[in-house]
This record gives C-alpha cells, structure tokens and sequence, in this order.
C-alpha cells in the first residue's frame, strides 16, 4: 500500500541545514500495523507528515496504492488525503468551538456528504466509542480519555484506508492509553492500516512490526516477536 | 456547510468578546459614517427632482461683471418666451420684503414670500388643495398659500376667497392652497403674491423695473426634445443684442442643480465623506490587524480543518463569511447608530434626512452589497493569512512565519495613526477657523446692539421711536439703516471723484443710513466726523467713506474731499475704519454712506444698550413700541447674535467633523488596545523571564511602548507636512484666516499618544503584574 524510496526531507534555515530522514525506503502493506520508534528529534514525526502528505519529502519517491505522490498539487494531496487517510495526534488536536458531534462530523463535510449520512456516520461513531452522551459537549469539557476516543472516530469516520497515529497515547494515563490502543487495533483488525509512531514499548507490541528510527534513517525493522527481521 | 462556518463564526465571537467588540463597533462607526453620507448625498441629489419633467426646467443666469449672477432683469422672462421658440414657458420668482400678515385678531411675520408669475405652475408641479392653477395669481390682489400657512390663519375652515392683510394697509384674497412643498425643495416659499403687484410697489416707490435693472431669478420651462444647449447658444448673447452697453451673456443651469450649485454642499458632502471612508478604514484595519494577530490561535483549527480534507478554498470561504458575519453585526449595529443620531446630524444641518428616504428595493439590495463588500474588504487579507497556514507546522507545532505580518500590522497601525493624527489637526483647523469668522473683530462692537427691523410699516414712526427711546434711561444712542445689518450688498458703479480713472470699473458698497449711526455702532473715525445735524449740507451731500474706499481714491482724500454718488454731489465728511459689513469670508470693499431722505428707506432701527441696565432698556424699549406701533409686534436681535447666526451651521458642522475624528482616534485607540493584548500575551514569556533577572516594569512598559511610539513618531512625521500644505491651500479660501501654529500639531499628536498610550500600558500592566512562577511553570 505504501511504498517510499530514498525519502529525504531537509530543513534549511538561513544559517543551518537539518537533515531529518535520510535514505528512508519502507514498504507497508494493506492491512499492516506499523510502529515507529525512536528518540525525540529522530524523524518520527516527519515521517509520519509524509506519509500522511501533510508534508512534502525534498527527495525520494513515495506511492500510496501505486500512485506517485511527490509531483501531485496541493488540491490532488488534499483530495487522498480527505478520503484515504485518518489522522489521530498526541495532543487530539480537536477544534474547541466544535462539539464532540460537530468534531467528528468535520472530515465529512469535506467530502461533500448530505446531511442524513454525516448524521448515521457520525452516530456510528459516536456509538461504537461510548461517547454518545456526551455528543453536545465541546472539548474543554471532557477528561483527556474522552478527548482522544472523539479524536479517534474524528479519524475513522471517513473509512479510511490508512490511520496514522502521532504519539496517540502520550498525552493519556495508561488505563486511557490501553482504551485507545484497543480501539486502532481492532480497526486494524477490521483490515485498516495503522502507522503509529511511538514511545512506549508496550504499545509498539500492539503493533505487527517496528521500525525504529536514528538521526533521520531507518536503523532497525522488527516483526513484533522476532529478532532483526 | 455555510451553516456550520456561520454556527463556528458566532461562537468565535462568543468566545473572542473583546476582539469581537473592537471589530464589530469599529465597522458599525465606518458603516453608519457612509450611510449617513450616502442619504445625504441622495438627498442632496433629489431637490426639486419632484417636479414633473424636472429635466426639463431651467433657470437664467446672468454672466457679467458678476459671475452666474440668478438676479435677472425684469423683462427678461417674457421676452424670452416671445422669442425663443423652444421655450414653453418663462416666469419670474423674486424673494420681497417680511411682512406683518394677518386677519382679525391673528397676525403674524411672514418671512418667506415670494411674487411670481402666473405661469411659475405651468413650469413647476405644485398640488393644488384649493384653487386651481390657471386663476390663482391672475388677479393683483390674490395670494397662494401653502397649507401650513393656510392653516395657521384659518385652521381646517377651508381659505379660499378669506382675505388677509398686508402690514395693516394692503388686503389680498386667498385664491390657491398649496399642499406644502417637499423639504427637499430649493424654492423654500410660505406665500406666493402676484409678480405684477409687486412690480407696481417698485414702480410706485420711482424704481425703473427695465433692461438695467437686474433683480428677479428667471426660470423656463423648454419644450419636450428641445436642447438645453442649443437654447443656451441661441440666447447667450440675448442681452447684448438688445442693446449695446450690454455686456452680460446668458446661460442655462438646470433646475436640479440649483442645491448644488449655490449651496455649495459638495464642501461638506466632501469632508463627511472622507471622514466617513477614514472611520471605516480604521475599522476594517483593526479587523485585518486583530484578525492575522489571531492567526496563531486560530492555527491550529486550520490546521485540522485542512488535515481532515478541507481545501484552501474551503477555508477562504470560512474566515470570509466570518468577516462577512461581522460585518453584517456591524451593519445591524450601524442602522441603529444612523437612527439615533440622525436627529443630531439633521439639528446640525439643518436638513431632515432619514432612512426612510431611501426606497426599500434600492435600501435593501444595496445594504446586503456593502455589507458584503465591507466584509470580503475586511476579511480578504486575513482570509489569506490563515488559510495559507501549513498544516504540517500547526501540527507539530512549529513557529510559523510571522514577521512579515507583523510588519504588515505595524504599517497599518501607521496608517490608522496618520489617519487620526491627520483628522484631528485638520478639524481642529476647520473649527478654529470657523469660530475665527465668528470671533474676529468686525470693527465695531456689537455687544449690547439691538437691531430693531422697522420693515416696510415702521419707517415713518422712526423719528418718534427715536426721539421717545432717547428720552429715557438704559439707551445710549439709536440709529437707523437701509440695509439689516450686520450685512449689506447693494452697490453701485456711480461714485466719481476729481481725478478718478473712468476706466477703471468700480463698484462701492452703499447703504442709506440715520443721523447718528457711526457713534451707535461704535465706528472708528480715522479722519473727520459722522453725520450731524449741526451741518445742514450733510442731509443732502455729506457721505461717510471707509478707508478702502479712501485708499482706491488716493491719498489727498479727507474730509472735505468733493464726491458724488448716484446722482448725489457733496463732500466726504468722515473716513471710518474699515469695518466688516459683509460676511467675513470676503474682503472688505470699499464704501459709502449717506443719510437717508426720505423715510420710506428706513427698513431697520439700531439701539445702542447701556449695558449695566439691558433689561430696563429692553423694557423701555417695548413699551415705547407698543405705545407708537401698537398693531405691530416687536421684533429684535442683538447683533452678536446675528452675527453668530450666520456660522452656526458652519460652526456647528465644523464641531461634528471635530467630533468624528475624536472618535475615529478612539477607534483606533481600541484597535491598539485589542492588538496590544496579543503583543503582551505573546510575549508574556519573554517578560517573566526578564522579570525573573531583574527587569522593572518600568522597563518592560517602556519595550512594548516602543514599538508603538514608533509607529506614532513614522505617523507624524508622514502627515504633518501633507496635512499643514492641505490645510493652508484650504485656508487660502479666506481672507481673513488664522495661522496653523505648531501647537495644532503639538495638541494632536499629544491627544494621539495619549490614546496610544492609554491603550497599550492597560495590557502591559496586565503583562507585567502577572507572576514569573505561574508564567514560567
């Protein structure tokens, strides 16, 4: 499903050049669970941005579903992006002046959904992560469990191909961590691909296989299980 | 969709309450600025478009040694329509003399009446409630009435064919009721007389109504399809046709321009209207600057919106229809300013303006348009900003490109000052000026002088009024005049002198006047005497001169100087200092007086008051009235009070623009308030930090004044000599005018900085009172 070659991604200021992946070719198939590891200032992140085309590598090849994506615009990354991708961040990332509802309901309405099929998704969602009654409340007003399970549906509610997951559970204590890794792997189980980055090892077992990171290049990739695959 | 951007607007408002506020009034200031000007612009551009085939109705005006002078001669309308085929019709309307009307036991002043000709309804549209057009002024002794006036005298009893009295000696029946003009209406009229009867009073009183004399506005009405300007060539040269020594042309304004053209709105229209644009862009700057300042805390739901697919499209169209949703708060808001101050303005001008005047299908369309023009205006630039915003560096957080804007807020903070600081010194200016004309020595003085009108009855009781008045205690002298002072117009190309250059053309202001009147008026003689009676020659060639006069006829004039004025020969027996006896807008002319004969000329009587027993006097004076002229009620005014009655509305005009700009300075005082918060909030960690290694206040104050005081200081420095050069050429239009010191700069930068300041320490203080231990935990 997803495959890069030589990716490269260089940040130049004015007086420095910071190289933050080198040479990083990966291949992730349909139906995969990936975790990213690495120390701060590795290039998780970064990777993670490219591969959900919220940023552009400086060099290199990257394919989702065979599909090129380095020489496509703004509005072509956009329209993959909106339909394929879900994304579910360590701080949540929820819009404060949305309810719980109007929060999840964001990615449809960019898909241009009538109204009566964004209502059954979202109340599908809404459902499956327990936090109907709190469908009304905005996200100043929910402990931080609740916050990331409304980010979570927020990113499968399109069905998307691919979920990617920056630090999901870095902001959570570990009985709200352990909930929200429950939840990607059974999405994962129902036949999404997840691309989570990382810190803890507990979690990255959840995970079919991790690649950890060093200084921007890809160092290690284990088959959860197995040594040095 | 647009629901749900309309339902995030309003909760953002909700949220951002003050940076709400600042916008929203900011806009609603600017808004109602322009909607008030635009009603007065229609209005303005409606008078006298009420007439049937208005197009079509034109007035004369003389081209001659006076320029587009509407006093035409008398036989001039009838000769016209004889003569100029595509002329329909011609008529003359021609303002006379206030009089006493009245009927048994109700009488009043009248002071708006006017002769016109039978055929002024054939070329304007006037309602007929009673009479009928073609009969109403066809006999000498008729009069037409609008209603209120008709209704003042008989009530609801119905006026046609009662008869009311002219100043006690003259009868005429009522033969029309008018329904009262429209307010927009340029011929402001209460009692219309026949012109033929009051032609046959001037020609009773020895006047020659001919050719030569120039009095009556002349109106036409051409046929449908004719050309204005091919009439106007044909009769161009009318009057120098009919006679040699002619040489004033003839030309044609449209009857719709008449407000225009002599009213000379445009002036004011003009200066609202900047004043109007510079509040709303003051406005629509603090919506730009408050909005990209935000940008930092609205980044991050851009940032999802875009990773949760929304294109920057979407987004532009978000943040406008926010702007466009406060705008459209504004335009709310500013309707309801309109309607509360609209009174205020009308008090001010004199005009009766509403939103009412403006049809609801034009209203409408044309509110929804503004409002969104000035929301798309407001919200483009920010629109911009934040959509541009990379979700990637919202995402993770990094620092986003941002002094570009910042530099960007700056400048338009330098804008928003040179805006006020330019609006303060200039209306300062017009006000100063404006109560300059008001203030000035006029060159004489005009404390405790009562102007008494005599009109057309009171003449021949002037000398007993005079003799009575004197007699007793509280007045000090009294004098009479021709003219109604403080002003007076009439001229004359007659004088001569040994040695004047008949070449050169002179006019000299003349006014007929009493025994007695340079002492009243307190005049100062620069050589020889006033009229006295001890000189029996003064009655019939005596005249008192100005020194402009003087000083054209040379410097051997004195007293004792030979002189001669229509058809008067004598000897000048005093030269007075000039004084102002037209409105100080124009310079002194020369002038002469000379005693008046006869006394059907005395038309006002002026008394001097003692001013430690005003009130005695003031009684004296009407009960000495009321015993010689007890049929007519007495009318005074002290002259200060005229005098300040001709600039009240100017002054009155000049104190509203003074009061807008203090106002458009406090808007953008609010801008700088709101922008300041962000300043103080985005750098509250760098001050806990100073703080921390031992910064006082005073420093921290001074480093986020700074950049303030620099905008200020590029402000004024961009300003001053655009405005100073503006404000000088405009002063140029006076003669007698004041001069624009450095203080005016001083005073208004003063003021500005003071708002600044105001606006920025509140924020700072906030910043800087905050503990380092919360700031830096």
């Amino acid at each position: 499903m997803i495959r890069t070659t030589g990716l490269r991604k260089v940040y130049r200021t004015e007086e420095v050049e910071t190289t933050a992946l080198d040479n990083i070719n990966l291949e992730i198939d349909a139906g995969e669970f990936v975790a990213v590891m690495g120390p701060s200032g590795c290039g998780k992140t970064t990777l993670l941005n490219i591969l959900g085309l919220l940023d552009r590598p400086t060099r290199g090849s990257y394919l989702i579903d065979d599909r090129e994506t380095s020489d496509l615009g703004e509005r072509q990354l956009s329209a993959i992006r909106k339909t394929n991708i879900g994304f579910v961040f360590q701080s949540f990332n929820l819009i404060d002046e949305l309810t719980v509802f109007e929060n999840i309901e964001l990615p449809l309405l960019y898909l241009g959904l009538s109204r009566s099929e964004r209502r059954d998704r979202v109340m599908e969602q809404l459902e499956r992560f327990r936090i109907g009654p709190r469908r009304d409340h905005f996200p100043p007003q929910l402990s931080g469990g609740q916050q990331q399970r409304v980010a979570v549906a927020r990113a499968v509610v399109v069905r998307p191909k691919l979920i990617l997951a920056d630090e999901p559970t870095g902001n959570l204590d570990s009985v709200h961590g352990e909930e929200v890794m429950g939840m990607l792997t059974s999405l994962n189980e129902e036949g999404a691909t997840v691309v989570m980055v990382t810190h803890s090892q507990t979690y990255a077992e959840c995970a079919s296989r991790v690649i950890h990171l060093f200084d921007g290049k890809i160092i290690t990739e284990n088959l959860v299980g197995m040594n040095n695959a | 969709m647009l629901e749900t951007y309309l339902k995030v607007a309003l909760r953002n408002i909700a949220k951002y309450k003050l940076v709400s506020l600042i916008n929203i009034v900011g806009l609603a200031v600017g808004l109602a600025g322009c909607l008030v000007i635009a009603i007065w612009v229609l209005n303005e551009r409606s008078y006298d478009a009420f007439h049937e085939d208005a197009d079509g109705i034109q007035m004369v005006l003389a081209q001659g040694s006076f320029k587009n002078n509407p006093s035409t001669p008398f036989p001039l309308a009838e000769a016209l329509q004889a003569q100029v085929p595509e002329i329909e019709h011609a008529g003359r309307y021609m303002e006379i003399s206030d009089a006493l009307v009245g009927r048994p036991g109700r009488s009043f002043y009248e002071y708006d009446i006017y002769a016109v000709d039978p055929t002024f309804f054939d070329i304007f549209s006037y309602e007929f409630l009673e009479g009928a057009p073609d009969t109403a002024l066809r006999d000498m002794s008729s009069v037409v009435l609008t209603r209120s006036v008709a209704e003042k005298y008989f009530g609801q009893d119905g006026a046609l064919g009662q008869v009311l009295t002219w100043n006690r000696d003259r009868d005429f029946t009522v033969t029309g009721v008018l329904a009262d003009p429209p307010g927009n209406s340029t011929l402001g009229f209460d009692i219309l007389l026949p012109f033929a009867a009051e032609l046959k009073v001037l020609e009773d009183r020895g006047l020659n109504c001919g050719w030569g004399f120039y009095a009556p506005n002349t109106f036409v009405r051409l046929h449908a399809g004719a050309s204005r300007e091919a009439v106007e060539a044909k009769i161009s040269d009318f009057l120098i046709r009919r006679d040699e020594n002619e040489d004033a042309h003839l030309s044609l304004l449209p009857f719709c321009e008449r407000r225009a053209f002599f009213w000379n709105s445009g002036t004011y229209i003009l200066v609202f209207s900047s004043i109007a644009l510079f509040l709303l862009a003051i406005g629509g700057i603090n919506y730009v600057n408050l909005s990209t300042a935000r940008s930092a805390e609205r980044a991050t739901e851009i940032g999802i919106r875009k990773v949760s697919g929304a294109g920057r499209q979407d987004l532009v169209v978000q943040l406008l229809s926010e702007s466009v949703l406060q705008a459209s708060l504004a335009m709310a808001v500013a309707l309801a300013l309109v309607e509360a101050f609209l009174p205020l303005l009308n008090e001010n001008i004199s005009l009766d303006l509403s939103l009412g005047l403006v049809e609801p299908l034009i209203a409408i369309p044309a509110l929804l348009l503004l409002t969104l023009v000035v929301g798309v205006a407001a919200g483009a630039y920010p629109a911009f900003v934040l959509s541009s915003l990379r979700p990637v560096q919202v995402i993770s957080r990094r620092p986003q490109a941002g002094t570009g804007h910042a530099r960007l807020r700056r400048a338009l903070v330098v804008v928003q000052l040179i805006i006020a600081f330019s609006l303060i010194v200039g209306t300062q200016v017009i006000h100063g000026q404006m109560k300059h004309l008001v203030s000035m020595d006029i060159g004489y003085d005009r404390t405790d002088l009562l102007e008494v009108p005599l009109r057309q009855f009171g003449g021949a009781h002037y000398e007993t009024l005079k003799t009575e008045l004197l007699r007793g205690d509280g007045i000090l002298g009294v004098s009479a005049s021709a003219a109604r002072l403080p002003y007076f117009g009439w001229s004359t190309g007659t004088a001569n002198w040994t040695g004047r250059d008949l070449e050169q053309d002179l006019h000299v202001y003349i006014n007929l006047v009493d025994y007695d009147f340079v002492e009243t008026l307190k005049l100062d003689l620069v050589a020889g005497r006033g009229f006295s009676r001890e000189f029996p020659s003064d009655a019939n060639g005596g005249f008192v001169i100005n020194e402009q006069l003087a000083r054209i006829m040379g410097p051997e004039t004195a007293p004792g100087s030979r002189f001669e004025l229509e058809g008067r020969s004598g000897s000048i027996v005093g030269i007075v200092r000039d004084f102002h006896f037209q409105p100080a807008s124009r310079s002194i002319g020369p002038m002469a007086l000379y005693l008046a004969n006869d006394a059907s000329w005395i038309r006002s009587m002026l008394v001097r008051l003692d001013p430690a027993d005003r009130d005695g006097a003031l009684q004296r004076l009407a009960e000495t009235w009321g015993r010689i002229l007890p049929d007519f009620p007495l009318e005074h005014r002290f002259m200060d009070e005229k005098v300040a009655s001709v600039y009240w509305q100017t002054s009155r005009l000049g104190a509203l623009a003074a009061s807008f700009s203090v106002l458009a300075v406090a808007i953008a005082g609010l801008g700088m308030f709101g922008l300041a918060s962000f300043t103080a909030g985005r750098r509250t960690r760098e001050l806990a930090i100073r703080k921390v290694f031992g910064g006082s206040p005073m420093d921290m104050g001074l480093l986020l004044w700074t950049e303030y005081a620099g905008c200020l200081v590029t402000a004024c420095l961009i300003a001053t000599a655009p405005v100073y050069f503006g404000l000088q050429s405009w002063l140029q239009n006076f003669v007698y005018r004041i001069d624009i010191g450095i203080g005016i700069f001083l005073q208004a930068l003063a003021l500005v900085a003071g708002i600044t300041l105001l606006a920025v320490s509140w924020q700072t203080f906030e910043a800087v009172r905050r503990s380092p231990a919360a700031v830096l935990r």
